[in-house]
C-alpha cells in the first residue's frame, strides 16, 4: 500500500459521508461546539472569580506568615503591643481596612487599606513613579492624604495632588491625591481598586479611634508558624483569630464552592444534549453506508476496521466542533467573568475580575471533553456498523428490525426507582452528591423509556387518526413510527433539557414563592433607610447611631428602629452575622416569619430574658434548635445565650443571630446602624417624610426605599442571581432543538423517492411542508409531556434530597440586614 | 409557567423543523414509479 492509500480510503470512508450532508454534519459540529464552549466559559468564569479573590488576598498580605483578626468589630489596638511582644514575631504591622463606596465614580467601590507606613514596608511592597512616594511622611503629617493606585487615578483621570470623595461612615469626605504606586505588589490587589491611608488618618476618618481590623505578622526566620501561632491564641481574647493568611483563601473556596458546582453541572447540560445528536447523526449515516460496510467487509476489512472508521468520521466531527466550541468559549468566558463576579459581588463578597485568565490546560482539556463526549456517544452506532454482515445489501431501516423497546423501557424503570431511592439519601460533606446520582438516574430513565413512549404515542395517534381527512397529520404519524430509534433520541434529547429546564425553573419559581410570602410578612416598616454604597456585599455602609434620634424627631414618623449587623468568626473560621434591633419595637410593630410560636411572644420573651433568635440557615448550619444555646464572644468574654426562636431568613449567607439592642450595646458597645426602618404617623404623606428625613440627616449619601421600592429591589436580586441559569438552560434547549432538525433532515432525506410519489400524486408543496411540521410538532409534544413529568419528579427529588435552598445559591438582598 | 415551556418546546421543535420542511417541499416529482 502506497502512503497515499490509506488517506484516500479515510477520504473515502470518513470525509465523504461528512461532505454528502454538509448542513447536517455542521449542525452536529455546531451542537459539539455550544456544549464545549459552555462548559469551557463557565469554567473559566469560575476559576477566574477564584484566582481573582487569591490574588487580592496574597497582594495584600505580602510577607504576612500570620494574621490576628476579630470579624468585623475588629478589636483594641493595645492588644498589638502583645501581639509584638510574642517570641518569634519579627515584625507586625496594624491595619485598618475598609470596603468604601467612593462618591460620583464610576467604579464605585475602593479598598482603603489604613497601614503604619513606616512599617509596612517590612510586609507589603510599595514602588510608586511619584517622588512623593519617596517621602511617606507626606501621609504622616497630611491627615487627608491619600495614595491610589496608578491603575485606578488614570481610569478615573485623577492625578497626584488631584481630590478624591470617599464616601465615609460619618459622610463623604475630600481627600488629596499624594501619590500613585505602580502595578506591583499590593498596587494589584482588586484589580487596582486600591487606596492606602495612614493608620491614624484611617482610625478617625472610618470611625474607628483606638480599634484595629487586623494585625499582619511576619516571623523570625527561625520561628515555626504553628508554635507561634498557638502561643499567640492564649496570650490573646476569645473573640481573637490568628491564622494563616491562606486560610482566607480557603474560606473563600469553601463559601463559593457550592454555588460554583451548580453553574458547573448546569453547564454541562448542553454537552450532554449534545451527545445526542451527534448519536443521531451518526446513527443516520451507519445507516446508510451499510450498505458500503458490506461491501467493506466482503474485501476483507474486519470488525475494528469497520469501528475505526466510523469513530473516525465522529472524531472529526467532535475535533472540529471541540475547536471551535473552544474559541467561542474563550470568546465567551470574558462576558461569563463579569455575570459571575457580579453575582458573587451581590451574594457573597465583593470582587473585581481582572484580566481574564485562559490557562492551556483548561481549554485542552474542555476540548478533550468535547471529543470525548462525541466518540462515546458514536460508539453505540458504531458497535451497530461492526455487526453489519459482508456483503449486507440492504437499504435503511435495518437497524429498526434489531429494537427492543421493552428491554429499554424495564431498564428505564429501574433507573426511574434508582433515583427515587437515591434522592433520601443526605449530602456527602455538604454536596448534594446523591442528590445529583439521582438526578442523573431520572434523566437516564426518562431517556430509556422514550422509545416506548414513542411507539404508544405512535398507536394512539393512528388509531384517533384513522379515517381523518388531516392526510398531512397521518402521514407524519405514519413517519414517527418508521424510525423508531431516530425519533426516541431526538425526543429523548429534547425531553432531557426540558426537564432540566424545568426542574430548575420550578425549584427558583417555589424558591422565589417563598422569598415572597417572607417578604409580606416580614418588610413591614414604610421607609428603610441605609448608605447608597449597601449593595456591594462587605462594603463598610455603617450609619452613626446618633441618626436615630434625630429620624425619630422627624414630624410624620411613628418611630424608627435603627437595625446593626456584624460579621463574627465562629471557632472553624467560618462567618456569621450577629444582627441586632429593638426587640419591642419589633414585637409591636414588625414581624419575623418563626418555624414555630408567635412572633410578638417570641420577641417580648428574648427581650426579657436575654436571649437570641437565629435564622433557620444558622440552625442547621450549626445543628441547633429552639432551647438550645449559642456561644457568642463579645470583647474580652465568652457568653453563652438561650435560642428563644428559630426564623425564616432568606437575607444571609451563613446565618444570622439577632439580639435585642440593648443587650447588643452592653456587650459589644458598638455606635453603629447598618440601615434604619421608619413606620409612619397613619396620615403622614411618604414624599414628605422621606425628604425631611433627608434634610433632618444632612447627608446625601443615604438611600431611602419606601416599602414597595424594598420589595421590588429584593426580587430584582433574585432574579439577577439566577439569570445565568436561565441562559445555561437556553442553550441546552437550542442543542436540543438542532437535534430535531437533523433528524427531520434525515428522515426527509430518506423519503426522496417517497416524497417524489407524493407530489405526483398530487401532493402541494404545502402538504409537505405541514405533513413535516406535524411531525415536528408531534416530536416536540412527545417530548414536552416527558420532559415536564421528569423535570416535576427531577425537582421533587432535588427538594427531597435538601439540596434546593442549600446549594441553589442564597438570595441577598436590602432587607433587615442591610 | 410550565405551559409557557410546553409552548416554547413545540415552539422550538417547529422552528427546527421547517428547514427540513422547506427541503422536502423543494423535492422533485417522480417522473415514473418504479416497484422494486
Amino acid at each position: 500500500m502506497t502512503p497515499s492509500r490509506p488517506f484516500r480510503l479515510a477520504r473515502m470512508l470518513v470525509w465523504r459521508p461528512l461532505t454528502r450532508d454538509p448542513a447536517r454534519s455542521l449542525v452536529t459540529i455546531l451542537g459539539v461546539a455550544l456544549g464545549v464552549a459552555v462548559a469551557l466559559a463557565i469554567r473559566l468564569a469560575n476559576d477566574g472569580v477564584l484566582v481573582a479573590f487569591q490574588n487580592s488576598l496574597d497582594h495584600v498580605a505580602g510577607k504576612t506568615q500570620l494574621e490576628v483578626s476579630a470579624g468585623e468589630p475588629g478589636f483594641d489596638e493595645t492588644l498589638f503591643a502583645i501581639v509584638g511582644d510574642t517570641p518569634g514575631v519579627a515584625s507586625a504591622a496594624p491595619i485598618v481596612e475598609a470596603l468604601v463606596p467612593v462618591a460620583g465614580a464610576t467604579e464605585g467601590t475602593l479598598v482603603v487599606l489604613g497601614v503604619d507606613i513606616l512599617g509596612d514596608t517590612a510586609i507589603r511592597d510599595y514602588r510608586g513613579p511619584t517622588p512623593e512616594m519617596a517621602e511617606p511622611l507626606r501621609l504622616l503629617t497630611d491627615p487627608d492624604a491619600i495614595v491610589l493606585t496608578e491603575r485606578y487615578a488614570r481610569g478615573q483621570g485623577i492625578a497626584v495632588g488631584g481630590r478624591i470623595v470617599l464616601n465615609t461612615p460619618t459622610g463623604p469626605k475630600a481627600f488629596t491625591v499624594r501619590g500613585l504606586l505602580v502595578d506591583e505588589g499590593v498596587a494589584r490587589a482588586m484589580d487596582g481598586r486600591l487606596a492606602i491611608l495612614d493608620i491614624a488618618a484611617a482610625q478617625v476618618h472610618f470611625g474607628k479611634l483606638g480599634r484595629l481590623d487586623r494585625i499582619d505578622i511576619v516571623l523570625r526566620p527561625e520561628a515555626d508558624v504553628e508554635p507561634v501561632a498557638a502561643d499567640l491564641r492564649r496570650r490573646l481574647p476569645p473573640e481573637m483569630g490568628v491564622e494563616r493568611p491562606e486560610a482566607r483563601n480557603a474560606q473563600v473556596e469553601r463559601m463559593l464552592g457550592s454555588f460554583q458546582l451548580n453553574l458547573f453541572v448546569l453547564s454541562l447540560i448542553a454537552l450532554f444534549v449534545g451527545a445526542f445528536l451527534v448519536y443521531n447523526t451518526m446513527a443516520v449515516s451507519v445507516v446508510r453506508q451499510r450498505r458500503q460496510i458490506g461491501i467493506l467487509r466482503s474485501l476483507g476489512a474486519n470488525r475494528a476496521g469497520i469501528l475505526l472508521v466510523v469513530l473516525g468520521e465522529s472524531g472529526l466531527i467532535g475535533l472540529v466542533g471541540a475547536i471551535l466550541g473552544a474559541a467561542l468559549g474563550v470568546l465567551l468566558a470574558e462576558r461569563t467573568l463579569q455575570a459571575v463576579s457580579l453575582t458573587v459581588s451581590s451574594l457573597y463578597a465583593f470582587v473585581v475580575p481582572g484580566e481574564l485568565a485562559v490557562p492551556a490546560t483548561t481549554v485542552l482539556r474542555a476540548a478533550a471533553w468535547g471529543l470525548g463526549v462525541t466518540l462515546a456517544a458514536s460508539l453505540a452506532p458504531a458497535l451497530e456498523a461492526t455487526r453489519v454482515p459482508p456483503g449486507e445489501d440492504l437499504a435503511a431501516a435495518s437497524p429498526e428490525r434489531r429494537h427492543r423497546p421493552w428491554v429499554s423501557a424495564c431498564v428505564g424503570t429501574l433507573c426511574v426507582l434508582t433515583a427515587v431511592g437515591l434522592a433520601g439519601l443526605g449530602p456527602i460533606a455538604g454536596r448534594p452528591i446523591f442528590g445529583y446520582a439521582a438526578a442523573f438516574a431520572l434523566l437516564l430513565g426518562t431517556i430509556l423509556l422514550c422509545p416506548l413512549a414513542l411507539r404508544a404515542f405512535r398507536r394512539g395517534l393512528a388509531s384517533s387518526l384513522g379515517g381523518s381527512r388531516l392526510v398531512a397529520v397521518r402521514l407524519a404519524a405514519g413517519n414517527l413510527g418508521r424510525s423508531v430509534r431516530r425519533n426516541a433520541v431526538t425526543v429523548a434529547a429534547m425531553a432531557v433539557g426540558l426537564a432540566m429546564l424545568v426542574s430548575v425553573s420550578t425549584m427558583i419559581a417555589s424558591f422565589r414563592q417563598t422569598v415572597e410570602v417572607w417578604i409580606d410578612q416580614t418588610i413591614r416598616a414604610d421607609l428603610y433607610l441605609a448608605r447608597a454604597g449597601r449593595l456591594v456585599k462587605g462594603a463598610d455602609a455603617r450609619l452613626p447611631a446618633d441618626l436615630l434620634p434625630r429620624v425619630r424627631a422627624v414630624q410624620g414618623v411613628a418611630d424608627a428602629d435603627g437595625f446593626r449587623g456584624l460579621r463574627l468568626r465562629d471557632e472553624h473560621g467560618g462567618q456569621f452575622l450577629l444582627g441586632s434591633g429593638d426587640f419591642d419595637l419589633m414585637a409591636r410593630l414588625g414581624r419575623l416569619l418563626f418555624r414555630q410560636g408567635d412572633s410578638r411572644q417570641i420577641l417580648q420573651e428574648a427581650r426579657a430574658r436575654g436571649a437570641v433568635v437565629v435564622s433557620e440557615t444558622f440552625a442547621e448550619r450549626y445543628g441547633l434548635r429552639e432551647g438550645d444555646e449559642v456561644v457568642l464572644h463579645p470583647p474580652g468574654r465568652t457568653v453563652r445565650m438561650k435560642i428563644a426562636g428559630v426564623y425564616y431568613d432568606y437575607t444571609t449567607e451563613g446565618g444570622l443571630v439577632v439580639m435585642d439592642r440593648r443587650l447588643f450595646q452592653e456587650l459589644w458597645a458598638d455606635p453603629w446602624f447598618n440601615s434604619i426602618v421608619i413606620y409612619l404617623a397613619p396620615d403622614a404623606d411618604s414624599e414628605h417624610v422621606r425628604d425631611a428625613v433627608r434634610r433632618a440627616s444632612g447627608r446625601e449619601d443615604l438611600l431611602l426605599l419606601s416599602n414597595r421600592d424594598l420589595r421590588h429591589r429584593i426580587l430584582e436580586i433574585f432574579d439577577q442571581t439566577f439569570a445565568i441559569t436561565y441562559t445555561l438552560q437556553a442553550i441546552a434547549l437550542i442543542v436540543a432543538a438542532l437535534g430535531v432538525l437533523t433528524a427531520l433532515a434525515a428522515s426527509v432525506l430518506e423519503r426522496t423517492r417517497e416524497i417524489g410519489i407524493l407530489r405526483s400524486l398530487g401532493v402541494t408543496r404545502g402538504g409537505l411542508v405541514r405533513s413535516v411540521l406535524a411531525e415536528a410538532g408531534m416530536l416536540g409534544i412527545l417530548a414536552n409531556a416527558l420532559g415536564i413529568l421528569a423535570g416535576l419528579g427531577l425537582s421533587l427529588i432535588l427538594i427531597t434530597a435538601s439540596t434546593s435552598r442549600r446549594s441553589a445559591g442564597r438570595t441577598n438582598s436590602l432587607s433587615r440586614d442591610s | 409557567m410550565i405551559g409557557r415551556y410546553a409552548l416554547l418546546a413545540v415552539g422550538v421543535s417547529l422552528l427546527a423543523g421547517s428547514f427540513p420542511a422547506w427541503r422536502a417541499s423543494r423535492m422533485p416529482m417522480a417522473e415514473a414509479v418504479r416497484y422494486e
